[in-house]
């Protein structure tokens, strides 16, 4: 959501009523377009006065304890309680495993490495990715010490090639199903952020 | 001795013969998953209601004469197997809420089979891990010691079947992912060659690796269950083309003649005495039974690991691409512009484990690596393969260790990543070579922790596989132990 294609803009109104303050703002003030239902521009007053927000937190808080009468907060909260371990972030504070290897990947290929992945890392997880990369790329140097010349590289273990089958109209599943998954959606369509300036 | 405790062939001749239904199994299943799982949880998404309505369907087919081997059997399904109208997690942040919409060929499979599914198993979070400890719904425990791991990635798939939880299982293999859990659980796994079960519906990892396979409590089972889900699939262009043999044919307490290649490279450093001592013990009991055994060299199956773990997060990194926050799976709230959104999204949604991996495949595709690792990856990985073909001509199957100790304690390996991928130093050439490979118990540690002993055979030649697993489980009992719940 927050900064999305025009067509759909009119539509949404109430996804301010999830938004800070501040958010409602920056999004309003994306919004270049001068056409602006009335409305909207109501809205956004509203939004704008003291009380009005405390009308408006008002409400998203009467959402959240519908919420959580639905069991979903309890839920998620078990939840938390069962994220152990590895997976847990708190793990990543934990002191690098192996300090003095070679470097063969610096923090700042770490860095563009995570860009190309379209991922991000704290400090403190750079760090410890950049020492465990690096020790599991000194274990990859073995591989230098066999000699490969003339050895043609294996992709697919069981080599086929070519596989044909008939060009066949065969059942799919509907427009709408096919959208079922999606985070945001909108008349048939995946709803993304902008994506032209 | 109560139902679930028994095998998916015990259970289906009582069946046949109209002593127990469908849904007596399945109620004494679900029965133990309600006492035991607060301790093991092996279950992601339990689904009592629907396998009951199986179970209905399935004593119908029963009465009707119309029924299969695996009909009214109940079975947990890994959870990145998709299945429709159930939700398929892949032990993933990111995919939390995702319901499939349509099954995996596996799955409509099994359904015509009649078989009944009575909930998704947890795993490393998309596969990625020998522990279980990888997954965002939290760590499974071993059934024998609930201080260890049950082994990964098909940690739940194992641990449910050890804790009589489900009759059977599906789980999945990239690197030994069904058979190290089944060796730490001590039960039966069976990694098919690459190409024998269609993949279509099995969120990928690494796609020239990955295999589906069955886990089971004996051989019989295991068979059984390979041969239900094997086969082509138009939706899958690596789904071999070859006829599927009557698995069960192979099922014949009888191995004379038989030549067992036993590598010598195996027996190493840091192989656990107990677990050497157990694999001998092993051999010589295959030996007794008539089988012959010649001593054979994989010499490269030492860089293996190395090659693994550069080929597949290569293939993971892309493959992983998809979660992206737009069709499927979780986005982060927020507002944001598309690059960031997809950062926002992919760093909390994915473990440490699967980034650790991410960053490792995407480095060694990105430019001015690619040469360095990837290809020569790919290159040692001819020869690993040029060395399973030379011996292959020497012999009918390799036993091996499985894994090179019995389940290690919950937290041990965490924080070394190096240490955990060393957990899957035997079960990785065998799939970096497509081969078809199996896992069943054959020993205990003093802990009482159990032990399983590899078999590998040349690609499409599971018979053998099973042939030579069925004569040693006729001649042994490990496989009919009990882990104290």
């Amino acid at each position: 959501m927050g900064d999305i294609g025009i067509p759909f803009l009119p539509l949404s109104a109430p996804i301010f009523v999830d938004y800070e303050y501040n958010e409602a703002i920056s999004c309003m003030s994306r919004l270049k377009c001068g056409f602006l239902p009335f409305f909207r521009k109501c809205w956004f007053l509203f939004n704008l006065f003291p009380a009005a927000k405390r009308f408006s937190g008002w409400r998203v808080k009467a959402q959240r304890l519908k919420e959580a009468r639905s069991g979903r907060e309890k839920e998620a909260a078990e939840l938390e309680k069962r994220k152990r371990l590895c997976y847990d972030a708190k793990k990543i504070e934990d002191p690098p495993v192996n300090g003095e290897s070679g470097m063969k990947i610096t923090n700042e290929e770490v860095e563009h490495v995570a860009t190309l992945a379209r991922l991000k890392f704290n400090a403190k997880e750079e760090e410890l990715f950049t020492t465990q990369l690096n020790s599991i790329l000194d274990y990859m140097e073995q591989l230098e010490k066999v000699d490969t010349t003339n050895v043609e590289p294996t992709f697919h273990a069981v080599a086929r090639k070519n596989v044909f089958r008939e060009d066949s109209v065969a059942p799919s599943i509907s427009q709408d199903l096919s959208l079922s998954n999606a985070p945001d959606r909108d008349r048939g369509f995946f709803r993304v952020p902008k994506i032209i300036e | 001795m109560e139902l679930c405790q028994l095998t998916a062939y015990q259970l289906h001749e009582m069946l046949m013969r109209k002593e127990v239904t469908s849904r007596e199994v399945t109620g004494s299943v679900l029965k133990r998953i309600a006492q035991v799982e607060d301790r093991v949880h092996a279950y992601i998404t339990r689904t009592p209601d629907l396998a009951m309505e199986q179970a209905a369907l399935a004593d119908s087919r029963l009465q009707k004469g119309n029924a299969g081997p695996l009909t009214g059997i109940p079975l947990a399904i890994k959870d990145l197997i998709c299945t429709r109208g159930v939700r398929t997690t892949c032990g993933s942040h990111i995919l939390e809420n995702f319901i499939p919409t349509y099954d995996a060929t596996v799955i409509e499979k099994l359904k015509d089979a009649g078989a009944v599914l009575v909930g998704k198993a947890n795993m490393d979070e998309f596969a990625m891990g020998s522990s279980t400890e990888n997954s965002f719904f939290g760590p499974t425990r071993n059934p024998w010691d609930l201080e260890r791991i049950p082994g990964g990635s098909s940690g739940g798939s194992a641990a449910a079947v050890a804790a009589d939880e489900c009759i059977a299982s599906l789980g999945s293999d990239t690197g030994g992912s069904i058979r190290q859990p089944a060796s730490c659980c001590g039960v039966v796994g069976i990694k098919p060659t690459y190409g024998r079960v269609s993949r279509y519906g099995l969120v990928a990892f690494a796609s020239s690796l990955d295999q589906i396979g069955p886990l089971s409590k004996d051989v019989r089972d295991a068979a059984l269950l390979l041969q239900a889900i094997c086969g082509r699939d138009n939706r899958d262009s690596t789904s071999a083309d070859v006829p599927g043999p009557d698995f069960t044919k192979a099922l014949i307490d009888n191995i004379r003649g038989m030549v067992l290649g036993i590598p010598r490279e195996c027996f190493r450093e840091g192989l656990d005495p107990e677990v050497e001592a157990a694999i001998r013990e092993a051999i010589r009991t295959l030996e007794k039974l008539g089988a012959k055994t010649v001593e054979v060299s994989l010499p490269h199956s030492e860089y293996a690991l190395a090659v693994y773990y550069i080929i597949a997060p290569a293939e993971a990194s892309s493959n992983l691409a998809r979660y992206d926050g737009v069709k499927y799976g979780f986005r982060a709230k927020g507002n944001f512009d598309l690059m960031e959104m997809y950062k926002e999204t992919r760093s909390p949604g994915f473990g440490a484990e699967v980034k650790r991996r991410i960053m490792l495949g995407t480095y060694a595709l990105s430019a001015g690596y690619y040469e360095a690792y990837y290809r020569k990856a790919a290159q040692v990985r001819t020869l690993v393969r040029q060395d399973f073909e030379k011996t292959f001509n020497q012999c009918d199957v390799l036993l091996t260790p499985t894994s090179p100790t019995p389940a290690f304690k919950l937290g041990e390996k965490v924080d070394d990543p190096l240490q955990m991928y060393l957990s899957d130093i035997f079960t990785i050439p065998c799939n970096l070579a497509g081969l078809p490979g199996l896992s069943l118990p054959c020993g205990f540690n003093k802990q009482g922790l159990p032990i399983g002993l590899q078999i590998l055979a040349d690609h499409f030649q599971e018979e053998k596989l099973l042939r030579a697993a069925y004569a040693y489980e006729q001649n042994s009992e490990y496989h009919l132990r009990k882990p104290a719940l």
